[in-house]
């Protein structure tokens, strides 16, 4: 799903993409992974300030994503969606964008659109 | 293999034994074991071949990291780490980079510190930035150990990516020695490893694009594939190498004593505690090196939890049953033979150097780590 930026003309700009978040900059993005993932990325990426957005391509390890926060993460990503990943595939490559995790998550999943499934 | 190496390392070997006493007496650097390194090419062994160097597997690197142990672990350590460094350079480095460093580490037998420890920053995160000014990159740096620092020709260094950087986005730059001045901070005076005389520096630079290993920002992903692996794999392979070279000692003195000729049960448990000990590490340290060497070879990251896991359990262990063996052949060899400086054992000087090894990149964080990592592993993959 690509992500849209859409210039802030002072009112939120709602596409299929999902909900949009503020930027510092007047621009809006609208997020293509749901809240849950949000919340969840951003405890484990302190130094980003709440009013930042999360961006797609925002290299998380930079924003101090380590080990402990990616294993925090790992598990309220599988208590959340209900979801296991195998220990033994993991790599983490898939941590370094929040996009790249998004679609790490969705391939566990196949072709089961994230946004519908309900949290356990 | 063993042999092999065995008999092309003794020369080299004996001549750290021979100074290693009086460089853990004096916690000076012991250049006379650096330049037999340099005489037999040991510095530019694990160097790939096209770049003039003797093109050594991680298998004959941790055998010959263990043979040097055994004449003096300080010496081995100072090779293990500048064996990690060359390992980030050769995976991570520019085409310049490796061209002008490795071919200059196999014409010279340079030896390469780093600097990537700072006051109040992980091994992940830094404060000293790089700046970009017009003529390229400068920075000013200031590392409280550095181990061999005050000896090396050129220094692989952390530092923040730019000023505006957060302080997890981290860059990691090769320096010449030349191209940087440099300031020493205290002193060099512990219980043991004091041979690697690891003083705090201040550097103060100027690098350029080319000598940005992996690009700017990428520390993490160059320790986690390289530098750590490496170093883990080293440290085992020194730590077991002291331990395994004292026992050997220590059997053969104690074959010729009565108590052995007469069949101490109390002296057998004993000595089978250590020789499990020793066995078990040795395991560990074959295993997860043939996991690394595989990974390398079809090209996998070893940026997995699995493979993070069981170098840090390595480390773990290593540093954990080498240090117990040693304390071991203390309580066999006894006050005399184990315990007195000057006894023909050095067990007295392991048993100080191993105490550190728990402490150097220390185990109480590495076990969070590795026990946080098992909560993910439900079907318990051991190696």
């Amino acid at each position: 799903m690509p992500i849209l930026l859409i210039l802030c003309q002072g009112s939120w700009s709602i596409t299929d993409a999902g909900s949009p978040s503020k930027c510092r900059k007047g621009w809006f993005v609208t997020q293509q992974w749901d809240d849950r993932f949000e919340a969840a990325l951003r405890k484990v990426v302190p130094a980003l300030a709440p009013d930042e957005p999360l961006l797609p391509d925002l290299d998380l390890a930079a924003y101090g994503l380590g080990s402990i926060g990616i294993v925090q993460l790992m598990m309220t990503l599988e208590r959340e969606y209900d979801v296991e990943f195998s220990f033994e595939l993991l790599n983490f490559s898939i941590f370094s964008t929040p996009s790249a995790l998004w679609r790490a998550l969705g391939d566990v999943f196949g072709s089961t659109d994230l946004t519908t499934k309900n949290a356990t | 293999m063993r042999t092999t190496t065995d008999k092309r390392l003794a020369p080299v070997v004996s001549v750290l034994a021979e100074h290693a006493a009086r460089h853990d007496a004096d916690a000076s650097f012991p250049v006379e074991s650096l330049e037999a390194l340099r005489e037999h090419h040991l510095m530019s062994l694990m160097v790939p071949a096209q770049f003039g160097g003797g093109g050594g597997s991680l298998e004959t690197y941790v055998e010959v990291v263990q043979e040097l142990a055994a004449g003096c672990l300080s010496t081995a350590q100072i090779y293990a780490m500048h064996v990690s460094h060359l390992d980030a350079i050769v995976r991570f480095g520019s085409a310049e980079l490796k061209a002008d460093v490795l071919r200059r580490v196999s014409a010279d037998e340079l030896y390469i510190a780093s600097a990537t420890t700072e006051r109040g920053a992980s091994l992940f995160s830094a404060h000293a930035p790089l700046v970009a000014d017009r003529d390229g990159l400068v920075f000013e740096r200031t590392a409280p150990v550095v181990t061999g620092g005050v000896h090396a020709d050129g220094f692989l260094i952390s530092v923040r990516a730019s000023e505006a950087s957060p302080e997890h986005e981290v860059s990691l730059v090769y320096v010449d020695r030349g191209d940087v001045e440099v300031e020493f901070l205290g002193e060099w005076d512990t219980l043991g490893m004091r041979a690697t005389e690891s003083v705090g520096m201040v550097f103060k630079g100027r690098t350029s694009e080319r000598s940005v290993v992996g690009g700017h920002g990428r520390f993490a992903e160059v320790a986690r594939e390289s530098m750590i692996p490496a170093s883990h794999l080293g440290w085992s392979a020194s730590w077991l190498g002291a331990a395994r070279g004292a026992f050997g000692e220590l059997v053969r003195s104690l074959s010729k004593s009565a108590a052995a000729v007469d069949g101490s049960e109390l002296l057998h448990e004993r000595l089978a505690r250590i020789r499990l000990d020793l066995e078990l590490v040795s395991a560990y340290l074959t295993r997860v090196r043939e996991e690394i060497e595989q990974a390398r070879q079809e090209n996998r990251s070893l940026a997995q939890p699995r493979i993070q896991l069981q170098v840090n359990a390595l480390k773990i262990c290593a540093s954990d049953l080498t240090f117990r063996a040693v304390d071991h052949m203390v309580q066999l060899a006894g006050l005399r033979l184990g315990y007195m400086r000057q006894s023909p054992i050095a067990l007295e000087r392991h048993f100080r150097d191993l105490r550190s090894a728990s402490l150097n990149h220390a185990n109480d964080g590495l076990r969070v780590g590795v026990g946080a990592m098992c909560l993910l592993d439900h079907h318990v993959s051991l190696i």
